[in-house]
Formats: C-alpha cells, structure tokens, sequence
C-alpha cells in the first residue's frame, strides 16, 4: 500500500520529527553551529539507515546529531572550547526513554490542532480538506471555487508554517496528563 | 523566515525549508514532468541538507495526516439520518438464515435470538434491521431482535439509528463503523467512522466516540479513552477488510495471526521467528505472505496441503 519512501517519511513522522525540540534544545547549547543544518543532516543519515530497526529513535536520532556537530567542530578552524567539554561531557546516551517521554499520539493531534488555528484562515481549509478531509488538490479547488495552483501554493505555505511551529514550538513532551484514565471528550446524553 | 514568503519549487532564493514545502506540495498534486523531475533531482543533489529538509518536509506532511482523526471524513460511509423502523420478525429470521457460512446454533426454541461463533475464519456480514455485524475468527455473537451482544472475540458493525450491540459491561449504539473485541478482561471499542454513543450498564449516562476514538473498560477501572492514529486506525480495522497489515512485525508474530484464518497452517523455523517484516497481504492468501517472506528473508519454502513451512 505504501512505497519505501511513504514509509519512510511514516517512520519519520512517528518516530523523529516528535523529538526535534529535544533535541534541538540540546543541540542549542554548542556554540558556532546551525541546529537546521545538523537536523536536516540527521534526516538525510537516518533515512540512509536501517531505520526500520532502531529501538530507541530518540537516543539514535540525538547521537546522529551529536556525530554532526563533532564533525562540524572537526572541519572548522576555531572550535569552541566549551563546546567540546560539553561534548565529552555528553557521551553518556541517552537510556531508553521512560514513559513520560514517549510522545503521545493525542498530544501530537494537540499541537496539531494549536499549530493550524494560527494559520490563515484560507490556508487552514486547504490544509484541512486535503490532510483532514482527503480531498485531492483538484477536489479542493474546485469546492473553494479556486485554482489548483493557488491550492498548491497554500498547502506548501502551510507546511512552511508547520516547519517552523515543529523546530520553534517549546513543547512539553510528557504523557503524565495523558495516562490518567479518563472518559470521552464530549459527554452527551442520547436524545 | 517571512511569514507571507511565497513559496515556490522553482524559486530560486528560497530557504530549503521553503523549497522542500514547495516540492512536497507539487508532488501531492500529481506526477512531476520530465524537467520538474529534473529540477527536483537537480535541487537535492545540490546539498546534502536539501535532501534532509525534503525528508522533513515529507514527514511533516505525513504528521497532518493527522488532522483527519481530529476532523473526521466530510460524510461517514454509513449514516442514515432518519430512524428505520423496526423490522418485522420474517425478514428477521430470513436475514439470519441467509448467513449460511456460519454455525448458527439457535440458543432457545420460540425465541429470536440466535448463537453465531466462527472458527478460523471472518464471517459474511450478518444482517440485523439496522445494520450489519461481521465476526472475525474464534469469536461469538449473541443476535435478538432489539440488540446483539459480543460474546468473545472481535466483530465489524455497520449501524444506523436504533443499532445496539453490547459487549462486556458497555452497550453501544453506533451510527457508522464500530470495531469491538471483548475478552474475559476487557471491553476496546474503536469508531471507525461516524460517531458511538455509549453507556455502562446500569447508567443512564452517554458517552460519544468519534470517529478515530477508541475506548478501553478493563473491569471496574474508569474506560480509558485515547485517539488513535490513521495509521493506527487502518491497522486495526484491516481484519474486517480481509488484510492483514505488519509493521515491523516478527515473523512468527504474523504467521500466529495467518493460522488464526486458515486451514492451511505456516510453520516458521526458530531462526526466522524473530525477523522482521513490513507489509500488506491478504488475510486468506497464506501462500502469497510465504512466497513473499521466501524472497525478502532469503528463506526456503517447503509446501504440503495443510502447511507452509519456512526455514
């Protein structure tokens, strides 16, 4: 049903895009180095991989980023001395992530949701009748009574827009409000 | 990063954020031309970091997809606005004589209510006057005129207005699709499409599930209710479709649930139990899973009429 590369960017979606303010936040603390650049490397090395068999993606994905840095610091001319302390300090892995940092699914939509209500309006309906709705780009244009161009352009402006809200958003990753055992959102009595 | 920045594929000083957004929307409109393709091919071979910002952006795209189990689909594929009256008694026992691939085993003489268990196979829907309930293997289902009850197992319902199925401690009156599973322990309830209003028995209270919602009753704790993603969503509803999807499942994880459906029975030897695999296949095509785990694990097939044996 899905092509290795939709499973990728499924594997992706799951498993590393929910840790990049972790480890962003991490990567902040060198000096001379742009976290974009060694993030986008860390995608490019961890599609290359055997992605399918990595048991902790958020250690593997921080120690990819932390090989990056190391040989960024390698080629450039001045290194940062407290960087690399930090560095040698860092070595330790990160353990298995215990629950609390296991990214719940329901937060995920969560931030979901907050990110697309500060899209503008326009481009939030394209968003959703083609992500929500599964409208195609054709279906939606025609439904907005717009071009497909403009349908195009929308959707690539919201996934800018989301871009920046997954690297910048300071998120808390913890599921301790997601364990307790609760009911359904919406309790209504039947009619 | 401006904000209004127009985004283009093509445009030559955008950000590679930019230009990966712009790619990965022009690929959802449609397959790219032989000089877009080379454009593409062109701007990821440039740097090595385009290539990351495209796989971001591709995953980004996924991640959305999200955004269907907070919205929903536009129209659930079964939903009847209007109250169906009940159905007379005749077409009643005609529709319940028409499950003929069933062992239907009426439990009391005089009355409409009526056995159904499976064995290791899905069951034909079964027709009920406001919908229909499929079985999944080893399951049982107790079907009366006003409501059904899941015994054990797992089952599929189509309802509409006045559909009431019971499962455990929980009844459900489902307008749209509803995966149920109960066990001894537990009751899980997954609405598929459309929307589930249900209660505890002894309670007067109603609870709604919408599509992409799944409830859990473990004996007397509180149900726990969680939303489950697409991906998770297509996984669980694949039975009652006839697939079987894996992802990163073991060898003999997939084969157990193989033999759960089919005579013929596969056999995994203990060197390939744990190897993994990622696929779709058909529920009731054994030998096409065999064929395909001989070719990607490298493995021997040996093939009787009752069994399919790797190693």
């Amino acid at each position: 049903m899905f092509n290795k590369a939709d499973e990728c960017s499924i594997w992706l979606a799951t498993h590393i895009l929910p840790h990049e303010n972790h480890i962003r936040t991490r990567l902040r603390r060198y000096a001379d180095i742009d976290a974009d650049d060694i993030i986008h490397e860390a995608y490019v090395t961890i599609a290359e991989a055997d992605w399918a068999g990595i048991t902790n993606p958020r250690a593997y994905f921080m120690s990819i980023c932390r090989n990056l840095v190391m040989q960024h610091y390698r080629r450039a001319r001045v290194v940062p001395v407290t960087s690399l302390a930090l560095m040698q300090a860092d070595t330790m892995p990160d353990a298995m992530p215990s629950a609390e940092q296991v990214v719940h699914a329901r937060q995920e939509m969560r931030f979901l949701e907050k990110a697309i209500a500060k899209l503008p309006a326009r481009c939030r309906d394209i968003l959703i009748l083609r992500r929500a709705r599964g409208l195609s780009q054709r279906e939606c244009a025609a439904q907005l009574n717009i071009s497909e161009n403009i349908v195009e352009k929308q959707l690539a402006r919201a996934l800018v827009f989301l871009s920046k809200e997954y690297s910048e958003s300071e998120r808390e990753m913890t599921v301790d409000e997601e364990r307790r055992p609760r009911l359904a959102h919406s309790r209504k009595r039947q009619p | 990063m401006r904000r209004d920045a127009r985004v283009s594929p093509t445009l030559a000083s955008a950000s590679p954020e930019e230009a990966a957004a712009g790619w990965t929307a022009r690929l959802d409109k449609g397959p790219l031309s032989a000089s877009e393709q080379q454009a593409l091919q062109h701007w990821l071979d440039q740097d090595r970091r385009h290539k990351g910002a495209f796989l971001r952006a591709k995953a980004i795209w996924q991640a959305s997809g999200r955004l269907a189990a907070l919205h929903g689909p536009t129209a659930p594929p079964v939903a009847h606005p209007t109250p169906v009256p009940a159905l007379p008694r005749r077409r009643f026992f005609a529709a319940a004589a028409a499950a003929a691939l069933l062992l239907a085993t009426p439990k009391r003489q005089g009355k409409a209510n009526s056995l159904y268990a499976t064995a290791n196979a899905v069951s034909a829907p079964l027709h009920t006057a406001f919908g229909t309930i499929t079985l999944d293997c080893y399951s049982k289902l107790k079907m009366g005129l006003q409501s059904s009850r899941l015994v054990t197992g797992r089952c599929c319902v189509l309802g509409r207005t006045g559909m009431i199925v019971k499962a455990g401690n929980l009844i459900f009156a489902p307008q749209g699709r509803l995966l149920l599973s109960c066990s001894p322990t537990q009751v899980t309830a997954t609405s598929i499409s459309g929307t589930v209003h249900l209660r505890r028995h002894h309670s007067d209270e109603w609870w709604t599930l919408n599509a992409g919602a799944q409830i859990s009753l473990t004996g007397d704790l509180p149900p726990e209710v969680r939303s489950l993603l697409p991906e998770e969503m297509e996984a669980q509803n694949a039975w009652s479709i006839g697939r079987l999807e894996a992802r990163d499942e073991s060898m003999a994880s997939i084969a157990s649930t193989f033999n759960r459906y089919n005579q013929r029975q596969i056999r995994v030897s203990p060197a390939l139990a744990n190897r993994k695999l990622t696929g779709v296949f058909s529920l009731n095509q054994p030998e096409d899973f065999a064929l395909a785990a001989q070719t990607i694990l490298g493995a021997r097939l040996t093939q009787t009429p009752q069994t399919l044996m790797l190693y």
